[in-house]
């Protein structure tokens, strides 16, 4: 049987093309046709959703993928794991598709490590102009999402990643999944509450922790400022919940069916000038 | 006068990138002990590419549960850190100081929390 993958972009409809995909696949031999269009960096979700069903044993097959498509999703190594080739990619503009184990936590972090090294430096291949400013904090949001992912998602199925640079739109897009109990799952298993997913996000931004005896909490909030300040676009899906702030807008959403697992999408400005000092001045003799 | 330690968080982990908690915690564990033991502290925040909060949770913000704030203000020194890491430091600190005055309020998963995104 053939099902047709709706076109995948960076928003709500496009999470909500991949749960309708998720939904109706079952156990049976299926080609996934991939026709329409699909941003690179929702190979992370894709392929997180794709190898879920692969560990329950209900492997699908690629076919009927338009060129186009078909070209960028060899060059970020997307369609490797169903035996297309790599192709390479001698601009630089894609962000490979990884799957990072999470048995061993620290092994995990020293492959991410080297990962956004390889992607993410001043020399990187590809990478827009950015100031240094602008670049570092970026790295650091997504070492700050990985993490989130590795501690509190208790995920068994690794954590997925892919992003791509749009040189002539000076935009860098890049998507974390993991298959994870969700943001929602976190509070109910640490602290005996249960919220509706998208009040679970807003409860994770708002800068509260599950983690006991250390302060924490603070990563999504600074992204959120960090994101602000660019007028870029931070996108958090777990479970049922949509969160999404654009240009400094806050929106929200309930998806009819889990994405099992979060998402978090970071996607910036790469023209941004700003300092991103999110305080103001401080004097390194008073800061404790 | 105290003894002063230098502490070079790179030197400790070995690593410019700072980010993950378990290398933190090596850096608090080397700064507990030198405060333990009467020392004041330089730490020195020379060659860090990145940092995180979790990072600094571990390696700073632990600290505030252990010491009283006034004690880790007169004998914990910061140099060579470029704005955007004392910023970074800056929220961790004050994140720390709130968390362990009330860790309970951190934790809590009411309703009153559940404010409003665009305030």
């Amino acid at each position: 049987m053939t099902l047709t993958l709706g076109q995948i972009k960076t928003g709500f409809n496009g999470f909500q093309s991949i749960l309708d995909l998720d939904k109706q696949i079952v156990p049976e031999d299926y080609e996934i046709n991939i026709s329409n269009w699909i941003d690179a960096n929702m190979c992370a979700p894709l392929g997180a959703i794709l190898h879920r069903k692969k560990t329950k044993n209900m492997p699908v097959r690629i076919s009927n993928i338009s060129l186009f498509v078909k070209s960028i999703l060899q060059k970020n190594h997307f369609l490797s794991q169903f035996g297309v080739s790599e192709k390479p990619d001698s601009y630089g503009t894609t962000i490979e598709y990884r799957r990072f184990e999470t048995v061993n936590k620290l092994n995990a972090y020293g492959q991410f490590q080297a990962y956004v090294t390889k992607y993410f430096r001043s020399r990187s291949l590809g990478l827009p102009e950015m100031t240094p400013a602008l670049l570092k904090r970026f790295r650091e949001s997504l070492f700050e999402v990985f993490w989130n992912a590795i501690e509190h998602s208790y995920t068994q199925d690794g954590i997925f990643t892919c992003g791509q640079f749009f040189p002539g739109q000076k935009r860098l897009t890049f998507s974390i999944s993991d298959l994870g109990i969700g943001i929602d799952g976190n509070i109910y298993r640490n602290l005996q509450r249960r919220l509706p997913a998208e009040d679970a996000i807003r409860w994770a931004i708002s800068g509260k922790t599950t983690r006991r005896g250390r302060s924490g909490g603070l990563g999504l909030q600074l992204i959120q400022e960090f994101i602000k300040l660019n007028q870029g676009r931070l996108i958090i899906v777990s479970s049922a919940g949509y969160w999404e702030l654009s240009k400094g807008k806050v929106s929200t959403n309930t998806f009819s069916m889990p994405f099992p697992g979060t998402v978090v999408t970071i996607d910036i400005d790469t023209s941004d000038k700003t300092s991103y000092c999110l305080s103001s001045e401080i004097d390194s003799s008073n800061v404790f | 006068m105290s003894a002063m330690e230098k502490i070079n968080i790179v030197s400790i982990i070995g690593n410019s990138i700072c980010v993950a908690a378990e290398d933190g915690q090596k850096v608090y564990d080397a700064i507990y002990t030198a405060l333990q033991e009467g020392k004041n502290i330089e730490i020195s925040f020379k060659g860090i590419e990145d940092l995180t909060t979790l990072f600094l949770n571990a390696a700073i913000g632990q600290l505030y549960d252990k010491f009283k704030d006034d004690e880790l203000k007169n004998r914990m020194f910061v140099v060579d850190a470029s704005s955007q890491d004392l910023d970074t430091l800056k929220h961790s600190v004050e994140r720390a100081k709130e968390y362990f005055k009330d860790p309970e309020r951190f934790h809590s998963a009411t309703d009153e929390i559940l404010g409003h995104d665009n305030e």
